[in-house]
């Protein structure tokens, strides 16, 4: 199915078409500022130019600060993360996200959480993370998991 | 009973009627050789004055330039159906149709307003309202110009230049206040607000509140120098302070003021008190003019965090002044505009703006870099000249994309973080200072005061460009930015339109109003009270006085929505009352007839185009000429229904050019629920239809009928 109808079917993907390409979503992304592949707004106009999703959707850290700041209400963010589901419909799960998924079956966690982690939290009164099998049964049962 | 006269027009033998035309004893039947003659006019005249007339001949855009008479029903017998080649027999429903519509309407009183006072009040003395005042009052009349401010002079006198030029507002300025302050026929009244207003065009009562006192001609410093309140209004001050402007006196900002009387000690005439007044007037303009949005309101540009980051007004006065002196700036235009979390409109003025501050850097400071963050450039134009030397001759830079945050760095330096959309990466760019160019918004309560509608945020007058011609006669009028935002040389030409309105009433002994109103049964309402219409009303005429819903005749454009929506039947539009119009869809409809309501501001006048272009559609469509589809109550299409049609067709403007704003989106949500519900009733849903016709798409107009006389 193209991609654009597959939008336009999603009341917040609709939203799509407000995009005015002002760049404010990149501008303070804190992803695109460490990584030049990853822009937003490229993301988006692609998407209505195009039709096309590419890998760098995964680069998007779920802060939603280009949602929130986003001037025209688009809901930069969602639309990410329903591309990312288009993706895994049409392609399966990317070779690259695969060690994050094993590591929350692993641990609970997309990545591991060591000593270091623990001690940041301890040194601001929160108590020490522990990784337990839950995710994982969940996993499990409802047949998830990388194959 | 009512004695009929129907005036029959042939247009030189174009149009056929029936033989042995006859609609009963009382119905008179008068034939007619010339529309243009006096002496047809005088006889519809002198008919107008003991019957009803019904005048059959060429479309309403033809007869109602011969006859101003709102109670003469029109038949439209060469476009619908001479020139489309019907069968004059047709003209013989239509005719019927208007009798049984008039038998059942009553008369259109003509409304007169007397002009009681020749004179006028003018809110605000920005370059808008001087202007305006200055027009009224060489016109001969009484101009009172009120202002909140100490002084005169707005939002152009604490601008140090003006664009594209950079001419300084002196240029514009001084002359004016000079001509407006010494014509003996303008009153100017500083610190002085508009408590309230009641009446009608040519007759209104003002009420003002004055705050403390002018004494012209004695500036002693000392004043300023004993005041103990210091203001921060862009540049410092005092709370007692002199702007070059008018009048030539210490003016006292009460707003700041802690009245401990340190001046009134140095200048004993002066007073802090307040005192009230009541004007009596006959046209209100209002030209309140822009005030800058709030800046701090956007949190990320870090406004009022940064000691360095300014809005557009403040920069100004700061640089000008010489209190700042950045190496680099950067310039965001659209600061809060164009955004839904701030204000969803474009400002129109502000790109112009940021370049005139860019010019304005470089003029005095030429080394300075400067940056401007631009969405759009919107040099509409000859501003597209003003952009090219700014940056051919200038070297400004111009970054496409909107900042996404400000942030100031360890050494004091602002870094403004956004993304060059043209290079498709993000930047950073470390400066001195950040100007915000932010958008305005109007004085919403001087709005309110004068129950001036206004949707979303500006006046919705402003939005149809037709308000002038077809609405009726008003007392209040909207000069310069009040009405949305405008650069000085569009005001100071476009003021003409609010003086040319005041001095056009108040040059008459009364008005008189055009459009029929809506009425509203008092008796029928109380029992229901519902106040739908009160909602419904794109003008905001519609309004509770007391326990009563009333419509204000000023306001009321006669778009008939609010009848629509009026279950009771209390609420009914002059001409187009829901009695009138059932008796003349009754009177009209035959069995298998297909009964078009079409909107006369557009879809009426391609039908009309059809006659002209001599197409022909189905005989058995019939049309009512009707002001908004948003006036076709749910009745109206049953009746149609009920008195055998087999189709009915609304027709009407293209989505959002309702020339009443939202009539056409109203009649499309009842047309929604009532397809429901003809379901119910055992009638085909789809011989329902509500088209959107332009007043050149005679074609589908045709193409359209013919497709629901093909449904059986």
């Amino acid at each position: 199915m193209d991609l654009r109808e597959e939008l336009r079917s999603e009341i917040d993907g609709k939203t799509i078409n407000y995009c005015f390409s002002c760049g404010m979503c990149t501008g303070g992304c804190p992803s695109a500022r460490l990584n030049e592949k990853y822009n937003p707004r490229r993301i988006l106009h692609r998407a209505v130019i195009e039709g096309k999703i590419e890998d760098d959707i995964w680069l998007c850290t779920n802060c939603y600060t280009c949602q929130e700041r986003c001037p025209t209400k688009t809901k930069v963010a969602d639309i990410i993360s329903f591309m990312r589901r288009i993706y895994v419909k049409e392609k399966g799960i990317p070779e690259f996200i695969k060690p994050l998924v094993t590591n929350l079956q692993a641990c609970g966690f997309t990545a591991p959480i060591g000593e270091l982690e623990n001690k940041r939290r301890e040194r601001m009164g929160l108590p020490p993370v522990k990784t337990n099998d839950e995710i994982k049964r969940i996993i499990e049962k409802t047949g998830g998991g990388v194959k | 009973m009512h004695c009929l006269k129907v005036f029959l027009y042939d247009f030189g033998g174009e149009i056929k009627y029936p033989e042995n035309l006859s609609f009963g004893k009382d119905v008179e039947i008068i034939r007619i050789k010339d529309i243009s003659t006096e002496e047809t006019r005088k006889a519809v005249e002198k008919a107008l004055e003991t019957d009803q007339v019904i005048f059959v001949g060429p479309s309403h855009r033809i007869s109602e330039r011969f006859f101003h008479d709102p109670n003469i029903k029109y038949v439209n017998a060469r476009e619908q159906v001479a020139w489309v080649g019907h069968n004059p027999e047709k003209i013989r429903d239509l005719i019927q149709g208007s009798i049984d519509k008039l038998r059942s309407s009553s008369k259109i009183e003509k409304k007169r307003f007397p002009i009681k006072y020749k004179s006028a009040l003018v809110i605000g003395a920005g370059i808008a309202g001087l202007e305006t005042a200055r027009q009224i009052a060489n016109s001969g009349y009484k101009v009172y110009l009120i202002e909140k401010k100490p002084f005169i002079g707005g939002l152009v006198a604490r601008l140090d230049r003006l664009y594209p030029a950079g001419t300084p507002n002196s240029h514009v300025l001084y002359p004016l206040i000079n001509e407006v302050v010494s014509n003996p026929n303008v009153e100017v009244l500083v610190n002085t607000e508009m408590l309230e207003a009641d009446g009608i065009v040519g007759d209104y009562t003002v009420k003002l509140r004055t705050k403390g006192n002018v004494v012209e001609g004695k500036l002693p410093k000392k004043c300023e120098e004993v005041c103990p309140v210091v203001v921060e209004d862009k540049i410092i001050r005092k709370a007692i302070y002199y702007q070059p402007t008018y009048p030539e006196a210490y003016g006292i900002d009460f707003d700041s003021c802690n009245k401990c009387g340190n001046c009134v000690k140095v200048l004993p005439e002066l007073t802090l008190g307040e005192s009230e007044k009541t004007l009596h007037v006959g046209a209100i303009v209002v030209a309140t003019g822009l005030k800058g949005y709030d800046a701090k309101r956007i949190t990320e540009y870090g406004y009022g965090k940064y000691p360095n980051v300014f809005t557009k007004l403040e920069f100004e006065r700061k640089f000008a002044n010489g209190f700042i002196k950045p190496k680099s700036v950067v310039i965001v235009n659209c600061a809060g505009s164009r955004d839904k979390n701030h204000l969803p409109y474009c400002s129109r003025v502000c790109c112009m703006l940021g370049l005139k501050a860019a010019k304005l850097i470089k003029d005095t400071a030429p080394e300075t870099e400067v940056f401007v963050n631009y969405i759009d450039m919107r040099s509409y134009g000859i501003f597209e000249e003003f952009y090219n030397t700014v940056r051919e001759t200038y070297g400004v830079k111009f970054v496409q994309g909107r900042p996404s945050e400000i942030l100031q760095d360890a050494e004091g330096k602002l870094v403004v973080r956004c993304e060059d959309i043209l290079l498709g990466k993000n930047i950073e760019m470390k400066v001195d200072c950040v100007v915000l160019m932010t958008g305005f918004v109007p004085d919403k309560e001087t709005f309110e005061k004068l129950g001036i509608y206004s949707s979303g945020a500006y006046p919705v007058e402003y939005v149809n460009s037709t308000y002038s011609i077809d609405s009726n006669p008003r007392g209040i009028f909207i000069a310069g930015s009040a009405g949305y935002p405008k650069d000085v040389a569009e005001i100071l030409i476009n003021a003409a339109n609010a003086p040319g309105g005041v001095i056009e009433i108040l040059s008459k002994d009364y008005v008189e109003n055009k459009t029929p109103t809506a009425k509203i049964d008092s008796k029928i309402c109380a029992e229901n009270n519902c106040r739908i219409c009160i909602t419904a009303c794109p003008y905001g005429a519609v309004h509770m006085k007391g326990e009563e819903v009333t419509v204000s005749e000023e306001v009321c454009m006669g778009c008939g929505i609010c009848t629509a929506t009026c279950a009771a039947g209390a609420n009914q539009l002059e001409g187009f009352e829901e009695k009138g119009m059932l008796a003349q869809i009754g009177g009209m409809t035959k069995q298998g007839d297909i009964i078009a309501f079409m909107c006369k501001w557009s879809s009426y006048n391609a039908a009309d185009k059809a006659g002209h272009e001599r197409l022909t559609y189905p005989e058995n469509v019939k049309i009512i000429r009707i002001p908004c589809t948003g006036r076709v109550s749910s009745q109206m299409i049953l009746k149609a229904y009920e008195s055998g049609a087999k189709a009915v067709l609304v027709a009407g403007c293209p989505p959002d050019a309702c020339h009443y704003f939202t009539g056409n989106f109203k009649a499309r949500k009842r047309i929604t629920a009532l397809k429901e519900m003809l379901k119910q009733f055992g009638i085909d849903p789809a011989t329902l239809a509500l088209e959107w016709i332009g007043k050149d798409e005679s074609k589908r107009f045709v193409d359209i009928v013919t497709g629901l006389n093909g449904k059986k």
